[in-house]
Order: C-alpha cells, then structure tokens, then sequence
C-alpha cells in the first residue's frame, strides 16, 4: 500500500467521526485554550493579579500603623515600581496576544517571533524579580524593624551604636537571604508557570530551522 | 461577524478532524486538540482576509495548533483508525486492512512537521503550497516527502505489513 492509497481509504475513515452542531461549538468554543502560548500568557495575567489581591492586602493590614508621610512614600513606591513593570512586560503581552491570533504568518516566522519574544520576556522577568522581590522583602523587613526598635539618632556617632550595627546586620542578612529565596522562586515557579511553555515552542523552532537548512 | 464565523467552522469541521487524526492517536487527545483548533480559529477569525480560501486559511489554523499542541497521552504504538469496508473478498480485506492501519501507526510515529507535510499532502497541496505554508522551501518538502515515504515504508516492513 502506498501513501497515495491510504489517503483514501483515510479520508473515509476519519468521515466516521460524528460532526457537531452548532450549540457543541459553541459549547466547546467557550472552554478554556491549553496551548503553550496560552497558556504562558494566562499564568502570567493570573500571576499578575494575585500579585495585585496580595499588595492590596498587604496594604490594607498595615496602613493604619503607618504615618501620612509613610504612606505616601510607600505608595510613591508602588506607582513606581508599577509603572515600570508595565513598561517592561506590556507592550511585548500584547504582541504575543496578537500573535496568538495571527494566522497570516508562515509558521516558521510565526514562531521565531514568538520565541524572540517569550526570550527576552523570560529574561525581563527573570531579571526584575532578583532586584523587585528582595527589595520589596527588605523595604517590609526595615519598616518592621524600626516600628519595634527605637532607634536614638541623634549624631553622627550615634550610627556606631550597637542598636545601629545590629540594624545594619539586620538588613545585610535579609538582603542576602531575599537573594537566594528569589533564585529558588525563580528555579521553581518559572519553570512551572513559564519556562516549560517556552522551551516546548523553542524546541519546536530547532526542528524547523533543521528541516530549513536540510 | 460571530455567527458568521461559526457556521464556517461547521461547514469545515471535516478538515479539523482530519488534522485531529493525524496529530492525536487516541479519542481523548483528538477531543482535546478539536477543542484547542476550534477556539484558536475561533480567536483567529477576524484576520481572515478572504485573499485566500477558507479551508486553506484554516488548514493553516489547524496545522500551527496541532504542532504547538502537546498531547496528554504520550502512546503512538495503540493508534488505529476505525475499520473501514475495503469492498474485497475476505482475505484480501483483511490484509488491506492490516496495511492500512499499519500505515496510520507510520504516521502516528513521525514528528510534528512531517505529519503536517502530510496532512498537506493528503489534500492534494502542491510542495510548493506546503513550503509556504510552513515556511520552508518546496526543494525542503520534496526531500522530506522521500524521507516520509521511505520511514513508513520500514516501519511498516520492521512491523511485517509492508506489501
């Protein structure tokens, strides 16, 4: 039997698979997408948002112990570690959003595209969470520290103070344990919600170029 | 535009299933990769230009979902197509049937771009059409269609259905 036979007798086997109306389309157009792009996406938007729900709470829990000049520099702090977070990963969300629906693109520069752009997008984010996750730990450790430290400084020597040195100490600790917490938050989390979905089109991608270069 | 949309994918639900039982070997995984080409042509379909055919644009469709599409079930050695009435005398029948699911379970063991080559192919696409499809040369399509043929042709042989 030849491939020219069997295309054949295949199209009339596969005719045995019953054909859905309209309402089982419906039905099944409404359910949620597992591709890898889709799904990279969703985990982000959800990763988002709890990020978001647990800022908000945070917040709520602590504004009442906070001074009016606490609270808008936290807030200041906020906005700005927001607003660039959005110029970081927006604008390549949307293009893999668009992507997503592109459907005019031939498949390899489809998804070289997408590739580039789920690249630098892994980076960015591998590289915002080392800075943002421990200084945003730290900046909540410090606050807490010194609502439950009275610090007296009042001169110069009185940073030589062994309350000082311990803060100092203090700081440097966490700063190195927040490091490490986030590497292990990286390690884990991303390749659960990120990585997995990018190496799978990546490895898709080499197997398109090899059969280009054959 | 929606409804619009919809009734087209019903009319030309025959191609997705087609593409479903070349990529997915099981009922499950057909299921859900029917699902998966349904909504993406579905969120897709506002960038149909009509510059091309319906059946092509959404072949294309099809093709991009099954190839990024990772199936739950990794088994290709228990794929088979429904039995078909081959219209032979018994005996006859019975091989012609043997070769021809042993050449459904040559496809199932070929990767994600060369069953889309022969999806394709199967539809009649000149290796022209299917490197451009893909992306690729149409010199790129006519090595690997040999590559293919010659695969299923061991495959078959090493499973003793090769005649």
């Amino acid at each position: 039997m030849e491939l020219d036979d069997f295309k054949a007798q295949f199209n009339k086997a596969t005719l045995q698979t019953p054909d859905h109306d309209i309402h089982e389309l419906q039905q099944l157009i409404r359910n949620k997408s597992n591709s890898a792009l889709h799904r990279f996406l969703r985990n982000f938007l959800v990763e988002s948002i709890i990020g978001i729900i647990t800022l908000i709470v945070l917040l709520w829990k602590v504004v009442s112990t906070l001074s009016a000049i606490q609270i808008m520099v936290t807030l200041a702090a906020i906005v700005a570690i927001s607003a660039y977070q959005v110029h970081l990963f927006l604008p390549a969300y949307n293009e893999l959003k668009a992507l997503s629906a592109d459907t005019n693109k031939p498949t390899r520069q489809w998804v070289d595209r997408v590739v580039e752009l789920l690249e630098s997008f892994v980076l960015r984010y591998k590289r915002f969470m080392l800075w943002a996750m421990p200084v945003g730990f730290l900046i909540g450790c410090v606050i807490g520290f010194l609502k439950n430290v009275n610090l007296q400084i009042q001169d110069v020597s009185d940073v030589f103070t062994s309350d000082f040195l311990l803060l100092l100490s203090v700081i440097l600790g966490l700063t190195v344990f927040m490091y490490l917490l986030t590497w292990v938050y990286i390690k884990t989390v991303m390749k659960r919600l990120y990585t997995r979905y990018f190496t799978e089109l990546k490895d898709y991608q080499k197997e398109l170029h090899a059969m280009a270069k054959e | 535009m929606e409804q619009q949309g919809l009734h087209e994918l019903q009319a030309h639900q025959r191609l997705i299933h087609k593409v479903c039982w070349i990529y997915a070997s099981n009922e499950d995984d057909r299921k859900d990769l029917f699902q998966e080409i349904l909504i993406q042509a579905w969120q897709s379909y506002s960038t149909y230009r009509g510059d091309s055919k319906f059946s092509t644009w959404l072949y294309r469709v099809a093709l991009n979902t099954a190839m990024t599409w990772q199936k739950r079930s990794q088994s290709t050695s228990t794929a088979s197509l429904p039995a078909i009435d081959l219209q032979d005398d018994s005996d006859q029948s019975e091989q012609r049937e043997a070769q021809f699911q042993g050449m459904y379970r040559a496809i199932a063991q070929l990767n994600k771009i060369d069953k889309a080559i022969v999806t394709l192919y199967f539809e009649e696409y000149s290796y022209q059409e299917i490197g451009e499809t893909l992306g690729i040369t149409a010199n790129n399509v006519a090595v690997k269609m040999t590559r293919i043929k010659q695969f299923i042709k061991e495959y078959m042989s090493k499973e003793g259905t090769w005649n």
